[in-house]
């Protein structure tokens, strides 16, 4: 069989993708220390459990934000629904890590609201008001708020793009308003869902700044416990691989419940939604949902944050801060630009060879982004020093390990998954039709590509470009060990002074990682409410 | 001279459960012929594969003596010279009407528009040349569609259930309107329906298929005469699903 470029490029990054983690995997076929018989007898049970509450605690509260929040704004018409349209995806700015310390810092026995409270009722010292935030509610409430815009994204495209006849004829049928919600809108765009709830599933497991700051024990910070406590490299990249194993299971599952639901709306028959305005209890209501979560996870942080800030000097708009912010903003653009591009054209692939073995390859592609950055790090730092040292070194003194190179493909690995899973709820919303017809206008491969799908897509590329920039702003484990020498993000400066518990010294650079991460989003989100089907009505 | 010759064709998705049996069809230039059958009977798959959509597992396919499809070679889609017409339109929503029309027409930018604007006057859809497809009627959006599949010239016009969604009167209407432009401009079109009328209004000859095998055909009067036991039979299928 001739293989054309839209069987080579899969084949060729699903070789790229998987050779770092397989070179984590490859561990398990290695010695198991002593270490092992602690692990198992001790902890091990511990760790299990703690990501099960989390990821089934974190998974409901997000669906019920997510979906919550896009039904409303793109049905109804209520105070404030300009601005919350927007403002829902902000808490995507703010890393679960930063939330997390705010929220010991606001909540902690001797913590700014509790001080407040104290202040206001003067109340004596061993009063406590709010309870402990540092136990596996706190974490699911921390990574809900901050996570939830994942699926807020991806349910509001999916419902901008639902046709008005087919909710009306759910009205016709007997349904309410209520009903229409949960018996038509959600299943409809049930494949979406799925996809967002895989991003914040796969976040939150493979999270390690807040869990460890709440001293909650789960995988990854088990993972980092073994490497950094027990020394044991080895041993910590086997924890890696289980986890790994965990997320591939999970990501097979959502393969198969999602097997038949290839829900595509006729696009030639799509009619825009009408708004319903609400007005009284309901307006509040509405006003009151969209608030809270805009609250919690970002406004509330970004305050504390202030808070801490202004009682420290703030000198970090030097020279120094303004090149790391550029590292920071150029290397999360280049990352975003190169997923995007790939996972539409892996998708297209897909779609266009009807291949089903480019389809379980492109599922492994998006593995990365469940690996902890840490232990991905390690894989692609291994991957790139056997190249320099069996076909680089021949040529050049260039050296891919600790280049921008070598960071930006970690990024891409890490942060594919955000791309594919977006572009293929757009993929899934363009009638298959549309590209027969299209063939037979003697339209195919690239000009296919070109002319008929990207244009579809626009909405989905500028949310993929959103969701990867926003992504590698935050994070850490990974530049960390990748980054050149010398080199900085923001990341990395707020790190080094949350790990030492210098939250005031870590408040300005985070409040620089939020802000940084606004302007895409600001930015981005104005071009996706000016790019999609309905604004034309 | 022969548009079409369908030889012995065949195919499964199933080794063992062929969805067509043997099918044998010409078709001479400028002639319309409509394919019926009930639902799942395989005449969408038999058009799908005209199209080169999809590779038939076994027979052949010659388009003016041409073999397009047999079992050492095939002809694909986008090099066929078909024009395809889809019961859901599917016209590309970015686009404008006029663009819409012009997207499979090659030449300069004048003759595009001109060829584009020439078919959407035959259609009487001119006016909405600017609009984009989700501002008309479902009417409308069906005339677009054909004169976008006319545009490029096509060997063979392929309609698959082309007025399948539209209402009686409208239907009528098109169905009178398109079988008229069709012979007008000596174009061969195969149809694909369920519908007994759309048959007997719009062709020259019928094929009848039942679960992958062709069962009758002739021209449309013979059909006609034979058939009114089958249609009655297609009427309560269409009923119940």
């Amino acid at each position: 069989m001739k293989l054309t470029f839209w069987e080579i490029t899969p084949i060729t990054l699903f070789v790229i993708f998987i050779a770092p983690v397989a070179l984590v995997l490859y561990s398990l076929t290695g010695d198991y220390s002593d270490n092992w018989t602690h692990l198992y007898e001790f902890v091990l049970t511990g760790y299990i459990i703690n990501t099960v509450y989390l990821v089934t605690g974190v998974s409901i509260l997000v669906s019920i934000i997510g979906v919550g929040t896009a039904w409303l704004i793109t049905n109804y018409n209520f105070s404030g629904k300009n601005i919350f349209e927007w403002a829902l995806i902000l808490p995507l700015a703010v890393p679960p890590y930063i939330l997390a310390y705010t929220f010991t810092g606001l909540f902690d026995t001797f913590g700014t609201a509790n001080n407040l409270i104290r202040d206001v009722f003067d109340l004596g010292r061993e009063f406590t008001f709010f309870p402990k935030v540092r136990n596996v509610p706190g974490a699911i409430i921390v990574f809900s708020f901050t996570l939830y815009p994942y699926v807020y994204l991806v349910s509001r495209m999916a419902f901008i793009n639902q046709s008005r006849t087919m909710l009306e004829a759910g009205r016709t049928l007997g349904l309410n308003k209520f009903e229409t919600f949960y018996k038509l809108g959600v299943p409809m765009i049930r494949p979406a869902i799925i996809g967002g709830l895989m991003l914040v599933i796969m976040e939150t497991i493979s999270d390690f700044g807040a869990v460890d700051h709440f001293a909650i024990s789960t995988f990854t910070t088990g993972i980092f416990r073994t490497w950094y406590g027990m020394y044991d490299i080895e041993t910590a990249k086997q924890l890696a691989s289980l986890l790994l194993i965990f997320a591939v299971t999970l990501i097979l599952i959502e393969r198969y419940s999602r097997r038949n639901a290839s829900y595509s709306n006729a696009m030639s028959l799509y009619k825009p939604l009408f708004l319903t305005k609400l007005k009284g209890i309901p307006n509040t209501l509405a006003f009151l949902i969209c608030f809270t979560p805009i609250f919690i996870g970002f406004l509330l942080p970004v305050m504390e944050l202030l808070y801490w800030a202004l009682n420290y000097k703030l000198d970090f708009f030097n020279e120094k801060f303004i090149t790391t912010a550029w590292n920071t903003f150029y290397l999360a653009l280049i990352a975003a630009f190169l997923c995007s591009i790939l996972a539409v054209i892996i998708n297209f692939s897909i779609r266009y060879k009807s291949n089903n073995y480019l389809k379980v390859m492109s599922s492994f592609l998006t593995v990365g982004y469940a690996v902890p950055g840490l232990i991905l790090a390690i894989g692609v730092m291994q991957m790139l020093t056997y190249f320099d040292q069996s076909f680089i070194s021949e040529f050049s003194n260039f050296i891919l390990t600790g280049s921008v190179m070598g960071l930006v493909l970690a990024y891409v690995i890490k942060s594919y998954a955000l791309s594919s899973s977006t572009i293929e709820a757009g993929y899934q919303r363009i009638n298959s039709r549309v590209d027969d017809v299209a063939r037979t206008l003697k339209t195919s491969g690239w000009a296919l590509l070109a002319q008929v799908h990207l244009p579809l897509l626009k909405t989905s590329f500028l949310t993929s470009m959103l969701l990867v920039v926003s992504e590698v702003i935050k994070e850490l484990p990974a530049t960390l060990i990748l980054r050149p020498f010398n080199f900085d993000t923001l990341a990395v400066y707020t790190y080094i002074y949350a790990a030492e518990e210098r939250m005031y010294d870590a408040a300005a650079p985070s409040i620089a990682i939020v802000m940084v991460g606004l302007i895409p989003i600001i930015i981005l989100t104005r071009m996706i409410r000016t790019s999609r089907p309905a604004s034309r009505d | 001279m022969t548009a079409l010759e369908i030889k012995d064709l065949n195919h499964y998705y199933v080794k063992g459960k062929n969805v067509l049996n043997d099918v044998n069809l010409e078709l001479e230039e400028g002639e319309i012929l409509s394919i019926l059958g009930p639902s799942g009977c395989g005449k969408t798959t038999l058009l799908r594969i005209i199209a080169g959509l999809e590779k038939e597992t076994g027979g052949s396919i010659l388009m003016k003596d041409q073999i397009i499809s047999d079992h050492f070679h095939t002809v694909l889609t986008e090099n066929r010279d078909v024009g395809l017409v889809v019961q859901e339109r599917a016209l590309f929503p970015h686009l404008t009407i006029i663009n819409n029309v012009m997207f499979g027409v090659s030449g300069s930018k004048t003759e595009r528009h001109s060829t584009a604007m020439r078919l959407l006057k035959l259609f009487r859809v001119d006016r909405y040349a600017y609009n984009y497809p989700n501002e008309i009627s479902s009417g409308e959006q069906q005339r677009v569609a054909i004169a976008r599949a006319m545009a490029p010239n096509p060997k063979i016009l392929l309609m698959d259930e082309p007025f399948g969604t539209l209402d009686q009167s409208l239907t009528n209407q098109l169905r009178v309107e398109t079988r008229k432009i069709l012979k007008d401009n000596n174009i061969t079109a195969i149809i694909v329906s369920h519908d007994f009328d759309d048959a007997l209004s719009m062709s020259d000859k019928v094929i009848v298929i039942e679960d992958g095998t062709v069962i009758q055909s002739g021209s449309a009067k013979d059909i006609t005469h034979i058939s009114r036991e089958k249609s009655v039979e297609f009427s309560s299928i269409k009923a119940n699903t």
